[in-house]
């Protein structure tokens, strides 16, 4: 009998975990200043403990002035981002890459992060606490707040007691820094589930993903100077620098 | 002993068992629902420091090993309330599992936080490349460089574009010294110093334009490496023929770039058929149609009677005998913060001999004649040209600009011809001189409004002297027997003076207005004089072969343009009205007029999504005729023909159609781009000819209704397996339009033109790459009789990269031109193969043009009255040693 009111008891006590349906949206805007300064904003939706993070959407107007654009980014469209979970600890990235869409699969890593204790700022209104950490082949300075207690940021950048609000590269090539901050309604919940879409597209690792990113840029320089006018000479064409982007260094290269 | 050292021992375990602390937590709400992911921060009061951790996704936590006293304990969570508790290990349970209850946090919907300014980013119109990725040293010049940076185009000509615009300007480190005679430089400076080439779109040549003018313009700026500012640098080539005699080519460039001053000193000597200048007249008058402050850029003079000659197809320097000496000094001065002063000047000699064989079959209207020509020409000409531009920036919002430009220019053109196996010699001597002044005050007074006020004189004069050593034209001066030679002396002077105001506004919604009211004032002078000469005597001035005309033309005008964007649309509207005064003087016969009209335009560009874009524009334009046009009398403009305006006022009416679709981007697969153009002149200058085997008259008459079409296309598509990419580009063009032959009925003219042409280039990454293409055109011209040919074009390019040290090119080509019984058929072979003894100073070289020393070509054309065969001399085989030295 005792022993069925403590299986009870655990049952009832055993309520459950909260379904965490407060959605916060974060609007970043993003800098990147490698061979070409190129500059947007992107977003970040997260609950307690999923966050979905995609580039090119905004509230503001985004037509600029009489653009007339040579070479396209590909632009990701609301459908193709990053979802970090930290329940499996998984990362998923969907993109394109050429024509096709992939879904990129790596396992979170944990960023070193060291905290400046006694550092102090407010951003947006909320205050901040610095801290510093290598990720990837650069040093990241990042300000977060424990006012937003989740432990996201914008792109790959999480791990910190906080929403974090501003990131910057030591290089000065990286920025993230935070526009706007907004509480979305409860009902709307979001389909952060990339997992569940495991099955439509290939998966890749990481290290896959790099080397097709090398070659679709490689192949469209080449189709660029193939359609080069008689008389243009290509006079040596140098062996295209590996595409590197924020990340600099990868794990399999320590 | 041993006892009391276990009790020490045991008491020091003891101490320690207690002092390390392992502590468990769990969160949840009210609800008893475990709350996961919240962030804990354990604040030792007694250290100050503090760790953060994690519930996992149960709810619980588990603060490790810890040998703190007291723990201050923050617990926040996405949609609850922080809570903070203070833990006094003496008084809890470790061992019990600590429980923390969060209250849900009411957050009221639609907090939004806004960062309040958004950084301006201009940095969307400027691409940058970093030179280093796309390039390894190989290059020699900029222009060089620039075919390797991804985006940009450069032709055959050196023309430098970017998608299809060309650029307006090559600027160094922000300066310009050429504006659209960037030829100069991207063909002679070097390409080491460059370290990033800067493409900055919607570029404004005036800085207080920038983010008002819709500008499409395109501008580049090379930014150079530390190392090369403030030193001066250059290079030096020399190049000398091997088994030819005296063939050489000597270039070189010194340059200085500092932050205050600049400057640039080129010079170049050749005989090879090089030309070291590029387009000269570009540097005397950049073109910047409809930009503000354009005012009078499109006033020029133009001669009547000109000695010089093209050769169709090839490229100019295979029959370019030449011998050039250019000289060029620039500076920029940088004197004040706010001055800045730009000097331009150049010396140009140029001696060049062109051969060819001409025939001639007219066969129309019952007229038929064959005339032979052997013609060797040989131009003179001596240019100097000085420009001084000074700027001075008022303040932020102010600006003053003045150019002032002087240039002479000596001209020396004499032929040796055989005109149906008789000896003809023609001379003609010409001048022109130029003074151009321009003065503008640009005011930006509110952040999106700007003002400009433009004036600007131009005074042109060029005189020109003509004489033919035989008299041609017996049935014109029958009762002339004893003369046997002519004369022709002309002035031909323009003065133009004009003032304009422009007013921009770029609305917040993105939309441009522009207002611009203006007048310009142009007088032009044009006096000839046909005298009928035997040996040094006068013997007659005929009557209808003086010219003595003064054309006033006073527009006043009123313009009005708007830009609106609605959603993927981009409308551009103009309406443009005239008033017009215009006076003529023909031989003491005076008239005026004063005509009014107005010209609207309007233009949709559709961007349907990124890969599809559409441009489109319609627009009725009136033009006012010419001082060419309106002469009354005949002047005689070359060795066998005379033509004469139409001695009144006319104002022309023309209405003009433009499409254009892309579909794709250069960096895809697949890449097309289709061009249609359509323009009616409803009234149309056309020629009433009279033909006679040894002169023919051209009058000006006006027709109505002359129709033009043209359509093209270009389609790019890049096979993967073979790393290259197909181009197809098909065109055709339709023009139709009247004249008339000895006075007779107007007769119709049709005149079409197919192209077709195909291309296949690689990018592999080897040694090799190939390019090879082939052209097919054919011409048609329909009048009573119909004249046609069919002319195709094929090339071979090999180009093989060996190292860091060696490279070959080989470039072939052949011409078949139908309708030629013989010698139809003509092949070209050019060498060129470079040796970098020691990279970035000193390169070896030889190159060898025409290898199959073709010596002469053939090529056949077609006109309304008849046909031609023309035979072009070549210039012959030759291998040149080149050889060139950077410091």
């Amino acid at each position: 009998m005792g022993k069925i009111i403590y299986i009870v008891l655990f049952l009832i006590s055993f309520k459950g975990i909260t379904q965490n349906t407060y959605n916060t949206e974060v609007i970043y805007n993003v800098k990147y200043n490698f061979d070409r300064p190129y500059t947007f904003n992107a977003q970040l939706i997260f609950n307690n403990s999923i966050s979905y993070y995609s580039k090119g959407k905004s509230d503001t107007p985004k037509k600029q002035e009489g653009e007339k654009i040579i070479q396209e980014e590909t632009e990701l469209k609301g459908k193709y981002g990053y979802n970090t979970n930290l329940k499996t600890n998984l990362f998923f990235f969907k993109t394109i890459i050429g024509d096709s869409i992939f879904l990129q699969k790596e396992k979170t890593t944990k960023i070193p992060w060291k905290i400046d204790p006694k550092s102090k700022g407010t951003i947006l209104g909320y205050t901040c606490k610095k801290a510093t950490g290598m990720f990837r082949g650069r040093v990241y300075t990042v300000w977060f707040t424990t006012e937003i207690p989740v432990k996201f940021g914008p792109w790959k950048l999480n791990g910190l007691p906080g929403l974090i609000l501003e990131a910057k590269d030591a290089l000065n090539e990286v920025t993230f820094t935070v526009e706007k901050i907004k509480h979305l309604k409860e009902s709307k919940t979001f389909d952060f589930d990339f997992p569940k879409q495991e099955n439509k597209y290939p998966v890749i690792s990481l290290k896959e993903h790099f080397i097709k990113l090398n070659e679709d840029v490689k192949n469209k320089i080449k189709m660029i100077i193939a359609k080069l006018p008689k008389g243009a000479r290509v006079t040596n064409q140098s062996e295209i620098k590996e595409y590197r982007g924020v990340e600099l260094k990868f794990e399999w290269e320590e | 002993m041993g006892r009391i050292i276990v009790l020490f021992i045991s008491l020091f375990f003891f101490k320690t068992m207690y002092t390390q602390k392992t502590i468990r937590g769990i969160i949840a709400n009210k609800n008893e629902e475990r709350i996961p992911f919240a962030i804990i921060e354990v604040i030792d009061l007694a250290k100050d420091t503090s760790i953060y951790l994690s519930s996992d996704e149960n709810g619980l936590f588990t603060i490790k090993n810890t040998t703190a006293n007291t723990l201050e304990i923050r617990i926040s969570a996405l949609g609850f309330s922080p809570q903070k508790k203070l833990l006094d290990f003496q008084k809890i349970d470790t061992k019990k599992q600590l429980k923390f209850i969060l209250k849900e946090k009411r957050i009221k919907l639609k907090e939004v936080i806004i960062r309040t300014k958004k950084p301006l980013i201009l940095k969307k119109d400027t691409i940058k490349f970093r030179t280093k990725y796309f390039t390894n040293g190989t290059e020699q010049t900029v222009e060089e460089l620039l075919k390797k940076i991804p985006g940009l185009r450069i032709d055959s000509e050196g023309t430098i574009k970017v998608g299809n615009r060309e650029i307006e300007k090559l600027m160094i480190e922000g300066d310009d010294f050429f504006e659209k005679g960037y030829k100069v430089l991207s063909k002679n400076m070097p390409a080491h110093p460059i370290e990033e080439v800067e493409i900055l779109k919607n570029f404004s040549n005036n800085r207080l334009l920038k983010g008002i003018e819709n500008s499409d313009k395109i501008a580049l700026n090379l930014k150079l490496n530390d190392k090369s500012k403030r030193i001066w640098f250059g290079n030096i080539n020399s190049d000398y023929g091997l088994f030819s005699e005296n063939i050489y080519q000597l270039k070189f460039n010194l340059m200085n770039f500092g932050k205050k001053n600049k400057y640039y000193f080129l010079a170049n000597f050749n005989n090879i058929g090089t030309d070291a200048v590029g387009d000269i007249k570009s540097l005397i008058n950049p073109t910047r149609y409809n930009e503000p402050s354009s005012i009078g850029d499109n006033q020029s003079v133009n001669n009547l009677l000109n000695l010089s000659t093209t050769t169709p197809y090839l490229k100019k320097r295979r029959s370019n005998f030449n011998n050039v000496e250019l000289a060029s000094l620039n500076a920029i001065f940088n004197p004040t913060k706010k001055i800045k002063i730009k000097t331009l000047g150049f010396l140009n000699w140029d001696e060049t001999d062109f051969s060819r064989k001409k025939t001639d079959v007219v066969n129309t209207n019952n007229i038929s004649f064959t005339n032979n020509q052997n013609y060797e020409l040989r131009n003179k000409k001596r240019i100097f040209f000085g420009k001084i531009d000074l700027t001075y920036n008022i303040s932020k919002t102010k600006m003053l600009r003045t150019t002032t430009k002087y240039s002479t220019g000596k001209f020396n053109d004499s032929s040796n011809l055989l005109f149906n196996t008789i000896s003809t010699l023609e001379n003609l001597e010409s001048q022109r001189s130029l003074f151009d002044q321009k003065i503008n005050y640009t005011n930006k007074f509110k952040d999106k409004k700007v003002f400009l006020l433009t004036g600007r004189f131009i005074n042109e004069k060029t005189p020109q002297n003509y004489t033919v050593n035989r008299f041609l034209y017996h049935d014109l001066f029958p009762s002339f027997m004893a003369v046997n030679n002519v004369s022709q002396e002309s002035v031909n002077q323009m003065q133009f003076a004009g003032i304009n105001a422009h007013l921009l506004d770029r609305k917040e919604n993105g939309n441009l207005l522009e207002f611009q009211l203006g007048n310009e004032f142009r007088k032009d002078k044009l006096s000839t004089s046909f005298t009928l000469l035997e040996n040094d005597k006068i013997l007659n001035t005929p009557n209808d072969y003086q010219n003595k005309t003064n054309y006033l033309v006073n527009n006043l005008y009123l313009k009005n343009k708007f830009q609106l964007k609605i959603n993927d649309f981009d409308f551009i509207g103009k309406l443009n009205i005239h008033q017009l005064f215009n006076r003529l003087e023909n031989n003491s016969i005076f008239e005026n007029q004063t005509p009014f009209f107005i010209n609207p335009s309007l233009g949709l560009d559709w961007k349907i999504n990124n890969k599809n874009i559409i441009t489109s524009s319609y627009s009725f334009n009136t033009k006012n005729a010419k001082i060419l046009d309106v002469f009354s009398d005949f002047v005689l403009t070359g060795f066998r023909s005379f033509s004469k305006g139409t001695g009144s006022f006319n104002q022309l009416n023309a209405s003009n159609f433009t499409f254009n679709h892309q579909l794709g981007n250069w960096s895809d697969r697949f890449f097309v781009n289709t061009f249609i153009f359509y323009n009616k002149n409803h009234d149309f200058f056309s020629t009433n000819t009279t033909l006679n085997q040894n002169f023919s008259l051209g009058e000006k008459i006006l027709i109505k209704n002359q129709k033009s079409l043209n359509i093209n296309s270009n389609i790019n598509y890049f096979f993967k397996s073979i790393s290259s990419n197909l181009k197809l580009d098909v065109g055709y063009t339709k023009s139709d339009f009247k004249n008339s032959i000895n006075n007779g009925n107007l007769r119709k003219v049709v005149s079409s033109n197919y192209n077709l042409g195909l291309e296949l280039r690689s990018s592999f990454k080897g040694v090799i790459n190939y390019h090879i293409g082939t052209k097919w055109t054919s011409t048609e011209i329909k009048t009573t009789t119909n004249n046609s040919f069919i002319d195709n074009i094929s090339f071979l390019d090999l180009s093989f990269i060996f190292n860091d040290k060696l490279d070959m090119h080989f470039q072939s080509e052949h011409y078949h031109f139908g309708n030629l019984e013989t010698n139809n058929n003509y092949l070209l072979l050019d060498f060129d193969a470079n040796y970098k003894l020691i990279k970035n100073k000193l390169t070896f070289g030889i190159t060898g043009k025409n290898l199959f020393n073709s010596k002469k070509f053939k090529n056949f054309s077609v006109s309304d009255i008849g046909t031609s065969t023309t035979e072009y001399k070549l210039l012959s085989r030759f291998i040149l040693l080149k050889m060139e030295y950077r410091f």
